[in-house]
């Protein structure tokens, strides 16, 4: 149980780092962690000692967090996630003449971190986690499918789709602030009951 | 090779995810196709940005305190429960343990009452005799006596303020006696009120057998 002090209660600033992000709310987001440091407490002999702690415990976050969602809803507490989705294909990036010619810059300078922050509470939350998982939390692909319980194979096209997603509304973003001219292409016409791709529904 | 392929691999490439024969397909794909690399910095630079922002999100002292309580008292409890059971556990030892020595102490350690008839030996050149050796001199001081009996059993005498007297009269040795006090059978040893010699009881018995003879013939 020591390894639980040692290798688990360390990592609650990520926990809550994910769980603020998937609850866009932070007494939701301590709650959250709360319930999953207990959970993880109390199923601690079920760890495999060697594999990554944190996706163990994302999994249980998850877990939690969804069936509360699915909890919320049945109470018609919370929007769906099909509502939220709808529509979030539209801002693909087709043309390669869009992107800025130095991304860096572009991006540290004129995207605030408020900016980014709704870019990506804008996201539909399948694709927001896969973002949350490998590029804020750095797991390898393996591990986040673990954690979303899909196949790695998914994980790189879900990756690649929530990347050119959130580009497509950072460039919006910019476009409306007049830093860049460019249009952004508008492949999928958005619809009332458009469903994202590839996205698992929590609500389901 | 369709665009989503490529781009799909792009990412892979850019989060180390490919083997090596997939990443030189992808840096041999770069190489003739520049908007592909265009958009790999792209995606690297979203990377950082993402990285970077992740940080703002810190989480909240009032949640740090609050899991650090909870845990600690987690932590308390399971101690106090692993010192209750061990503690249980070495009661349950201990009373176990107080229940059976007393059994086992009682059994091999307590005297008992006995009167018993056999011969003064030597202790010692008894037990060698028993063990097959010679007698020779062994019997000296030093040695402690002991009493055997017509059935063969060995006794010490104990080390006892009645018995020590008789410890070292080497001269009733082989003397037949009947002695009074207590016996340990596990370790034959026989702690002794009183001793008589038979020859002298029966002496005794014969004396008094003459007094009485005289005392009817004077009647």
């Amino acid at each position: 149980m020591q390894e639980f002090y040692d290798a688990i209660l360390p990592l609650s600033d990520r926990l809550y780092r994910y769980a603020y992000r998937l609850t866009s709310n932070d007494k939701d987001a301590e709650d959250l962690v709360q319930d999953t440091l207990l959970r993880a407490y109390n199923k601690f002999e079920q760890y495999q000692s060697g594999t990554s702690p944190l996706a163990w415990m994302l999994v249980i976050l998850r877990s939690i967090f969804i069936n509360k969602y699915r909890k919320k809803k049945r109470e018609g507490h919370q929007v769906s996630f099909e509502d939220m989705a709808a529509g979030v294909d539209r801002l693909l990036v087709e043309d390669t003449r869009d992107l800025p010619e130095n991304p860096e810059d572009f991006l540290f300078r004129n995207v605030l971190d408020g900016e980014l922050r709704d870019a990506l509470a804008n996201l539909p939350k399948h694709y927001l986690e896969v973002i949350l998982l490998v590029d804020m939390e750095d797991l390898s692909y393996r591990d986040a499918a673990e954690v979303l319980q899909i196949p790695p194979g998914t994980v790189m096209s879900r990756l690649h789709r929530a990347r050119k997603t959130l580009q497509g509304e950072l460039q919006e973003l910019a476009r409306k602030k007049g830093i860049i001219k460019g249009k952004v292409a508008n492949l999928v016409p958005p619809r009332k009951d458009q469903k994202s791709v590839g996205g698992a529904q929590y609500g389901s | 090779m369709d665009r989503d392929y490529w781009e799909e691999r792009l990412q892979a490439y850019l989060d180390n995810e490919l083997n090596p024969a997939d990443r030189m397909a992808v840096e041999q794909y770069i190489e003739v196709h520049p908007e592909a690399k265009a958009q790999l910095e792209y995606f690297g630079a979203l990377k950082k940005r993402i990285r970077a922002h992740a940080e703002i999100v810190e989480m909240p002292k009032s949640l740090e305190q609050r899991i650090q309580r909870t845990f600690e008292r987690k932590r308390t409890v399971r101690m106090f429960r692993k010192r209750a059971v061990y503690g249980g556990l070495a009661l349950a030892a201990a009373l176990v343990i107080g229940l059976l020595t007393p059994a086992l102490w009682t059994q091999g350690h307590t005297f008992e009452d006995t009167t018993i008839v056999g011969h003064i030996v030597c202790h010692d050149c008894s037990l060698a005799e028993m063990a097959g050796l010679t007698k020779g001199s062994m019997c000296k001081d030093g040695h402690r006596l002991g009493l055997r009996t017509d059935g063969g059993d060995l006794y010490r005498f104990a080390v006892d303020d009645v018995g020590k007297n008789f410890i070292r009269d080497y001269t009733i040795i082989n003397s037949e006696v009947e002695v009074f006090g207590e016996v340990q059978h596990q370790y034959h040893v026989l702690r002794i009120k009183n001793l008589k010699k038979t020859v002298e009881q029966h002496a005794l018995l014969q004396k008094e057998d003459l007094n009485t003879k005289a005392l009817v013939e004077e009647f």
